[in-house]
């Protein structure tokens, strides 16, 4: 043979630089799983993240519309009684009526009672069109019942409008009324009407904050789920992070042994052959 | 392409004219290697250390998200309470107005005058009492060992405060609990939309149902305004640990950067401990090759 045979040493030197090698390939290929590991890891993160935040958008639109459900109610309900009751004092109590200017009084309170319909009305349609807007009223649901109480959502009887909606309940009459200019007439105990059907609407408001309450109440449960997966994810994401530095220092170093093991085996060479 | 091929530098590399200097770069060779290696030792140890920071980073941050929300729902849950307080007293100041009118009674009674205020108390109320979840939790927070507590502020000696209002809100919150059932029965069979009809409009309220509404409204409301209190209390605590946390991640920073730093420093000591080694090793080495040089010329003459 030409160029002699290894020696021991050097057949032990190049074993080495190959382990090495291998490992530092192995080790590489690892990184780069890792590295895909962590860039679908990044984008499920991401997509956690979107869904969290829209879960809370939707918590909060949903307790923001209750509130506003609550206090809406509550102005109403507070009012309910009040105008109501001087109407029919008016007729029967000539003590309380002393205080006030009789047409005054009369015309204030059947216009409050008037427009308390018609705020009570519009409030429900204000929350539905708010509402309307909102995130999570455009979601596409695929439990049934949480779609069909969003549809539901702010849906009233509005027979009473419409049946009046001629004679009273007409922008220009409203505007009459608003501005006491006009003095609302009590036929066939119109008073009576407006006062329960006040009564009717508010009822049907007040529904609404306990189904927001529940609507609210899902959405923080599926965002706290979503949470839990989103902290694991963010965990396992820096694990696997950590990993793929470990295992890019472990192929430097097995690269910088197979050099080590080369230069050594040259190294052997040198002297073998100048012992030689 | 013969340039890249080994063989080609061979007999320059393996040749008596060349051995030294062949060894020599061979050498610094080793030496760089083994500096390399040593440092890739050095940042896998040091890296290990700021993992486990990295980690408690990680973990932290959600914490830090969980302080920041329960914040966000205080913060509406006051506002609330407050829109609440300042609509029922406009209300009650007009309701006085008219009350105060001759027989101003017959048109401001305990219904007007109380009982809306009523149900507005017992919604806020319930909003609280209906998530005993919640409720557990604060407790089992309350309920915690104070030495724990202390620890977990920001700064504990000046916090200290909050062990007194503590044990006092653990035992209040009990009795108000007690209180919120017992009437939580009664409020919740009125029925508030109900149109009253006219005759029982225009007549007084029993007795003992106006006693009633104005004793459940004067209960509703402390209840309410213990909550507040307890509440905002829980919110003072979180606030502090929330400081705490942050304080803590900014420890869990700074210890990453002096780890970093201190990596630098040990590669930069093990260089220098390793090219003295490399210059003893050379002259040992370089000593002893020209030595062998001289007896192989001398042998040959021979």
């Amino acid at each position: 043979m030409r160029r002699g045979k290894l020696s021991n040493k050097s057949i032990f030197y190049v074993i080495l630089a190959g382990t090495f090698t291998l490992l530092s390939y192995f080790l590489d290929q690892q990184v780069i799983q890792k590295e895909d590991a962590i860039r679908d890891m990044a984008l499920e993160i991401e997509n956690q993240y979107q869904k969290i935040d829209d879960e809370s958008g939707k918590f909060e639109a949903a307790m923001d519309l209750q509130t506003r459900v609550f206090f809406s109610s509550h102005q109403t309900s507070s009012f309910s009684t009040i105008n109501y009751k001087t109407h029919l004092l008016i007729d029967s109590n000539n003590a309380v009526i002393q205080n006030f200017n009789i047409d005054d009084i009369k015309r204030i309170v059947r216009a409050n009672l008037f427009l308390q319909y018609i705020l009570t009305r519009s409030s429900i349609q204000e929350l539905w069109s708010a509402a309307d807007k909102m995130n999570f009223t455009k979601s596409d649901y695929d439990n049934e019942k949480i779609r069909t109480v969003i549809n539901d959502l702010f849906t009233f009887n509005d027979n009473f409008f419409e049946k009046y909606k001629i004679e009273y309940f007409n922008q220009s009459y409203i505007n009459s009324v608003a501005d006491n200019s006009i003095l609302v007439p009590d036929n066939d105990g119109f008073m009576r009407l407006l006062y329960e059907e006040t009564n009717k609407l508010n009822k049907k408001l007040f529904s609404y904050y306990v189904i927001l309450e529940d609507l609210s109440d899902i959405y923080l449960e599926q965002e706290e789920l979503l949470e839990v997966n989103y902290d694991s994810l963010i965990l396992k994401q820096g694990k696997i992070k950590i990993q793929k530095n470990y295992f890019i220092l472990l192929s430097i170093l097995f690269q910088i042994l197979s050099l080590l093991s080369f230069l050594l085996l040259f190294r052997n060479f040198i002297n073998s052959t100048f012992v030689k | 392409m013969r340039f890249f091929k080994i063989p080609t530098l061979t007999p320059f590399v393996i040749s008596q004219k060349n051995i030294k200097k062949s060894l020599l770069i061979i050498n610094i060779g080793i030496f760089l290697s083994i500096f390399a290696a040593s440092s890739a030792i050095i940042s896998l140890f040091i890296e290990n250390k700021i993992s486990k920071y990295e980690t408690a980073i990680i973990e932290n941050k959600s914490t830090t998200i969980f302080f920041n929300k329960l914040e966000r729902y205080f913060s509406k849950y006051e506002d609330g309470r407050t829109r609440l307080y300042d609509s029922n007293n406009t209300f009650t100041s007009y309701n006085e107005i008219l009350r105060a009118l001759k027989n101003g009674d017959a048109l401001i009674d305990d219904r007007e005058y109380y009982l809306y205020r009523m149900i507005s108390e017992y919604y806020s109320a319930k909003e609280f009492f209906d998530d005993r979840e919640f409720i557990n939790d604060i407790k089992e927070f309350y309920n915690i060992d104070e030495n724990e507590l202390l620890l977990s502020l920001y700064d504990p000696i000046v916090h200290k405060k909050f062990l007194e209002i503590i044990r006092n809100q653990r035992n209040e919150i009990e009795k108000y609990e007690k209180k919120y059932d017992a009437l939580d029965s009664y409020v919740k069979k009125i029925d508030i939309f109900k149109s009253v009809n006219d005759k029982e409009m225009l007549g007084l309220l029993p007795q003992n149902t106006m006693d009633k509404y104005y004793n459940v409204y004067v209960d509703l409301f402390a209840i309410n305004e213990f909550l507040f209190e307890y509440l905002a209390t829980f919110k003072e605590i979180m606030a502090d640990w929330s400081i705490s946390n942050k304080s803590y991640n900014i420890e869990n920073y700074q210890e990453v950067e002096r780890l970093s730093n201190l990596e630098k420093q040990i590669i930069i000591i093990a260089f220098i401990f390793q090219i003295i080694i490399f210059f003893v090793t050379q002259f040992f080495e370089i000593t002893f090759a020209t030595k062998v040089k001289k007896r192989i010329i001398r042998s040959k003459k021979i």
